[in-house]
């Protein structure tokens, strides 16, 4: 059975106070998708991200999930956003449509705005999104029974340029292609030889932000997952199988004193292939840091002409080489 | 530690983005009123497991003795790998040779930590005595931890039948690279260790199984993140069709970055334990567990060549890639190699590429995703190489990848791989990056601590960061042959 | 990571505990601070059958400065060592090194016997009592006794605490008046236990030469070593790096370094040597600048 593309799902509805509610299944485990979510409902809908509840849950018994749910390869801002932003709109369409019988009106006369529909033209009618779905809840027999009244969508978004691949072996292996440049200033003290990386840098190309701060949350976590990979981090084994590192005594994980000053910055340009001009920011420094911080401490030990060419760079290694060096 | 980043301005699609500070979960996990899996309420009669690991790193399991582990308080079963595999098979791979990976290991274990026999009791620590009290008999045998020793003819193997412990290779040939390296000016080559580690969630897996007679089904909950490519992996373990394994993510994770995508060995595990006693249970993993036995990304030993012209610019490479992938191949391996496939050339333009990739088996922890997946070892060996040939050429290292990037007006572009860049201004990125470095005065800085007496340094990488993958890159494991007979017909489209 | 059954005891005075004592002998295992202790029953490294909680014992916890020094109940935690300011003023070292032990929280538990007891290679404390010369007072149904530290830690994870035997508490004779100490640590990571680590208390007399001198260090070493030989080849000389950085390295040679895959044999010297050089360093430079006891 051959295999391509990658879908998600968002379902979203106004209840009848007048919130807005979107489900998503996601399985996130700290990313906030939530927030994320609900500032592409309010963006649609024109109420505040405090007036929008995100549900993200998965139970493959009620949740529509395909074989490419899940959280992983940075898909959140790409698939399932996408997802979410369509049904938004749709939803946002419905309203105006249920509003323009409201209302004596057509629909392309009316717009969304702070919790309402309100007209584009000055006017004093408007209809609160509570009081839209007050009347369909309530009163449904004064709409048209043949028209699409309903208060809540699903709608699904499925990337394009998706195929499975050739017989070359050339297949596209993503929706969307990010951009990093890092780079990192390292200090290691001759007589002790314990690298720090005391400053790094990141500007990299997420294609467009739906929250920054989020972002930037996830760049840091990125960077020192990257810095745990050079310089602390390691399932070590012995050469009968052993495992070293089998606590966190043994398998250091960097804590805030070995993080380094952090700047990020980025240089987005738009994705043409994505819903919102997203590209993915999940992973991002865990994938480059290393490098960088293999370079900085090659660059430490210029004068040694040593090279490093594995990881991770440990006071052993590093005093290693230097010792080769003065020999 | 601050993060400072200037203020950010993002014109796009569709209406800009209410501005919000704090996230919408955070009042809810600031108060304690998180739902983690432990924080589930449980049935009456929900027992608890325990797991016997394998102290060796390799062995033959002769002899099992459970009956200890029943007589101790509080203990309800206790099953070895031959009870449990009556009713959990091995887990299907894409690789069909693979040898069989299961849950819990029956006559042989391949990696300290290997489970070897559970235990179910009134709770936790009753499950743990009983686990202290079981007796096995073990016939230690020669362990392998490095994929190139694990290579040798002579390396200790992990499943006698197959003669190998390489349990899959594939070569892939993109462009004309051997007329590349005939014509290149010079050929800079490099050998690379990338190691093995884990990204250390906060919150350990965490399992509660049902099997529900009823319908010959099984209800699971779990911190499982996905992707739910992985439920017909375990839907055909258990041998139920997919709609009968209903997966229940807790509403809150703490933390995954992958690793909580492998724990379906152990969803698997706890609800075949389920099915055998009758009882729900509930499996907790401790950090101990975690570190020794949960997973981990791959470490990979890799030598590179490039072909370079005299400017610098790279035509073509040449990859050849020893997986460590554990003591076995479990989906979704061999996935951990497709970054350095799909998009070899990186932000480059390179278009000859020539790569040789091979998944190893060694008596280590077998691994799967983990932040990155594929991506850190890559640019790893990418840059490590774009840096080497920069050293060679006698090239500055920013320079050398400005003149290898892909310009913006190149993208969209279509790799030789059939990558479909979509957009990007590398050069602009790099340069931005290179502008704040010199404002945040790295440079006085780095001669500061020179002058103290330090060692210091200043390093660059840059990298594609491919997001949202295409599921059908997993097919890229089959040789085109085997995709073909499997009625195959596709073809790379352009939008 | 379940500890096995054990009986739980806790006796609310000294008294109640040597007879808890004389009752179950090496059966019992003492629970302060638990920082290390509750680990390893989690790990089962230790199993025992009975645990006595002596956290309610408070005249085990007290801090005294006297004629002699500081004498400081076993129940000390941590933290009332840094938080100090009798220990602050006449007992800095104390005051920096403990600040190397773990994080906060972990101080904010974690006792003076404890630390003792276990006699973790790399371990902070037992360093500075083997550094200043301090004595530990040990308790059992048959009696009492004092140890000095040196003679007390026997190993890696070893002392001559008897069966049945506890420690009460340590004295810590006064540093020399107008003597400078420092405390220098390396470590892979803020908290960790060290990799190498030298404490020193240096005296400079009128001339500057000096007079006092007490030096010891700790990591690839079993136990914390006081450097007696260094020790008496830097009296009556003038402080300077080259003087100490000779006698370091000297004093290091002398001494067997245990090394690994990880940590070399010649990296741990050299480790040893630099904090050694460095602690008597600052400690000389502290006499100097008038920072002293």
């Amino acid at each position: 059975m051959p295999k391509s593309g990658i879908d998600d799902f968002a379902h979203i509805a106004i209840d009848p106070s007048g919130r807005i509610r979107v489900q998503i299944g996601t399985a996130a485990a700290g990313q906030g998708h939530a927030t994320a979510t609900a500032q592409i409902a309010a963006a649609e809908l024109g109420v505040r991200v405090e007036d929008v509840d995100v549900i993200d849950r998965v139970d493959t018994e009620v949740t529509p999930w395909t074989i490419t749910t899940g959280s992983y390869a940075s898909r959140f801002s790409i698939v399932v956003a996408a997802a979410v932003r369509r049904a938004a709109v749709k939803l946002n369409a419905q309203i105006r449509a249920i509003a323009a019988h409201a209302l004596d009106t057509t629909p392309d006369r009316l717009e969304l705005a702070d919790g309402a529909v309100h007209f584009k033209e000055r006017s004093n009618r408007s209809l609160s999104l509570r009081q839209l779905a007050g009347m369909v809840q309530w009163n449904r027999g004064e709409f048209p029974l043949h028209a699409n009244i309903q208060l809540h969508v699903s709608e699904s978004y499925s990337a394009p340029n998706l195929a499975s691949p050739d017989a070359e072996n050339r297949v596209n292996a993503a929706v969307t292609y990010g951009f990093m440049a890092d780079a990192a200033l390292v200090a290691i003290d001759p007589r002790t030889c314990l690298p720090r990386v005391l400053r790094y840098a990141a500007v990299h190309d997420v294609g467009r932000a739906i929250n920054p701060q989020l972002i930037r949350g996830q760049m840091a976590g990125g960077i020192v997952h990257g810095v745990a990979g050079a310089l602390y981090e390691h399932c070590d084994y012995d050469d009968s199988g052993q495992m070293l590192t089998a606590s966190f005594m043994d398998y250091l994980c960097p804590t805030s004193a070995e993080t380094p000053r952090i700047f990020v910055d980025h240089h987005n340009v738009p994705s043409p292939f994505t819903e919102l001009g997203t590209k993915g920011a999940g992973e991002n420094s865990a994938m480059s840091a290393p490098a960088a911080i293999a370079s900085a401490v090659e660059d430490a030990l210029a004068a040694t002409g040593a090279h490093i060419d594995e990881l991770p760079i440990t006071p052993g290694t590093i005093w290693r080489l230097l010792h080769e060096a003065a020999s | 530690m601050p993060i400072v980043a200037p203020a950010e301005s993002a014109p796009g699609p569709g209406p800009d983005f209410p501005h919000t500070t704090g996230r919408v979960e955070d009042a809810r996990l600031l108060a304690g009123r998180g739902r983690y899996i432990d924080d589930l309420p449980v049935g009456p009669g929900t027992v608890h497991a325990a797991i016997l690991r394998s102290p060796h790193a390799h062995a033959l399991v002769r002899r099992i003795d459970l009956a200890p582990a029943l007589r101790s308080t509080g203990v309800v079963a206790a099953y070895g790998g031959r009870d449990i595999a009556a009713v959990l098979d091995a887990f299907p791979t894409i690789v069909r040779k693979a040898p069989p990976y299961r849950a819990v290991a029956t006559d042989r274990v391949r990696y300290v930590g290997e489970p070897v026999a559970v235990v179910l009791a009134r709770d936790r620590y009753a499950a743990e005595d009983g686990i202290a009290g079981i007796d096995i008999d073990y016939a230690a045998l020669p362990a392998v931890v490095d994929p190139d020793l694990a290579c040798r003819p002579d390396a200790p193997l992990l499943n006698d039948e197959s003669g190998s412990n390489v349990v899959w290779r594939q070569q892939y040939r993109y462009g004309d690279p051997a007329g590349a390296f005939d014509a290149a000016a010079r050929v800079v080559s490099l050998s690379l260790t990338f190691p093995k580690y884990n990204s250390t969630p906060l919150e350990t897996y965490g399992v509660i199984a049902e099997y529900l007679p009823e319908s010959d089904g099984y209800q699971v909950h779990s911190n499982f993140q996905g992707p739910f490519s992985l439920l017909p992996v375990m839907a055909r373990a258990l041998r139920v069709p997919e709609n009968r394994l209903r997966v229940i993510v807790s509403q809150d994770i703490g933390g995954s970055f992958g690793v909580k995508a492998m724990i379906y060995p152990y969803m698997a595990l706890i609800a075949a334990s389920a099915r055998l006693s009758g009882r729900p249970v509930k499996w907790i993993e401790d950090r101990a567990e975690h570190l020794l036995a949960s997973s981990s990304g791959t470490d990979r030993k890799s030598t590179l060549e490039a072909a370079v012209g005299s400017d610098g610019c790279i035509h073509a490479i040449r990859v050849n890639i020893r997986e460590n992938v554990g003591a076995y191949l479990r989906a979704p391996e061999p996935s951990c190699v497709m970054r350095s496939l799909t998009t070899f050339c990186g932000p480059y333009r390179i278009e000859h590429g020539e790569i040789d990739a091979c998944c190893v088996l060694t008596n280590k922890l077998p691994t799967g995703l983990n932040r990155g997946y594929g991506g850190q070892q890559h640019i790893f060996s990418l840059e490590r190489l774009v840096d080497r040939v920069a050293a060679e050429m006698d090239v500055d290292p920013i320079e050398v990848r400005r003149r290898n990037f892909l310009k913006r007006e190149d993208l969209p572009y279509r790799t030789t791989t059939g990558s479909y860049y979509d957009s990007g201004d590398y050069v602009g990125c790099l340069d931005k990056l290179r502008a704040a470095v010199e404002r945040e005065a790295w440079q006085a800085e780095r001669q500061r601590l020179r002058d103290q007496g330090h060692l210091a340094g200043i390093g660059f990488a840059t990298g594609i960061h491919s997001a949202a993958s295409n599921i059908g890159y997993v097919t890229l494991a089959l040789p085109p042959d085997d995709r073909r007979r499997a009625n195959y017909n596709a073809q790379v489209r352009d939008r | 990571m379940k500890p096995a059954a054990f009986q739980y005891l806790a006796p609310r005075s000294e008294d109640e505990l040597i007879a808890i004592l004389r009752e179950h002998g090496g059966e019992a295992r003492l629970l302060a601070g638990g920082q290390s202790l509750v680990p390893m029953m989690n790990f089962r490294i230790v199993s025992p059958a009975v645990l006595v909680d002596i956290n309610r014992i408070r005249e085990l916890a007290f801090l005294n400065l006297n004629e002699a020094g500081i004498e400081l109940g076993a129940l000390t935690r941590h933290v009332a060592l840094e938080d100090s300011a009798h220990v602050k003023a006449r007992f800095s070292l104390l005051a920096e090194a403990i600040r190397h032990v773990a994080h906060r929280a972990v101080r904010n538990r974690g006792t003076m016997g404890g630390s003792l007891a276990l006699a973790y290679p790399g371990a902070e404390l037992p360093l500075i009592f083997v550094t200043l010369g301090a004595e530990l007072r040990l308790r059992s149904p048959a009696g009492e006794r004092w140890l000095p530290v040196a003679s007390f830690i026997t190993g890696a994870l070893e002392t001559a605490l008897a069966e049945s035997e506890y420690i009460a508490s340590a004295l810590i004779p006064h540093v020399p008046s107008g003597a400078g100490s420092a405390f220098i640590e390396v470590s892979r990571r803020h908290g960790d236990f060290a990799l190498a680590a030298a404490a020193a208390v240096v005296g400079l007399d009128e001339s500057g030469r000096i007079h006092i001198v007490q030096a010891a260090v700790t990591g690839g070493t079993d136990v914390p070593l006081r450097l007696s030989a260094t020790e008496q080849a830097l009296r009556g000389a003038q402080p300077s790096d080259v003087i100490f950085d000779e006698a370091a390295r000297a004093g290091i040679d002398a001494i067997e370094v245990v090394g690994d895959h990880h940590y070399p044999v010649g990296y741990r010297r050299m480790l040893l040597a630099t904090v050694l050089q460095r602690a008597l360093a600052a400690a000389a430079s502290r006499v100097e600048s008038g920072h002293v006891h």
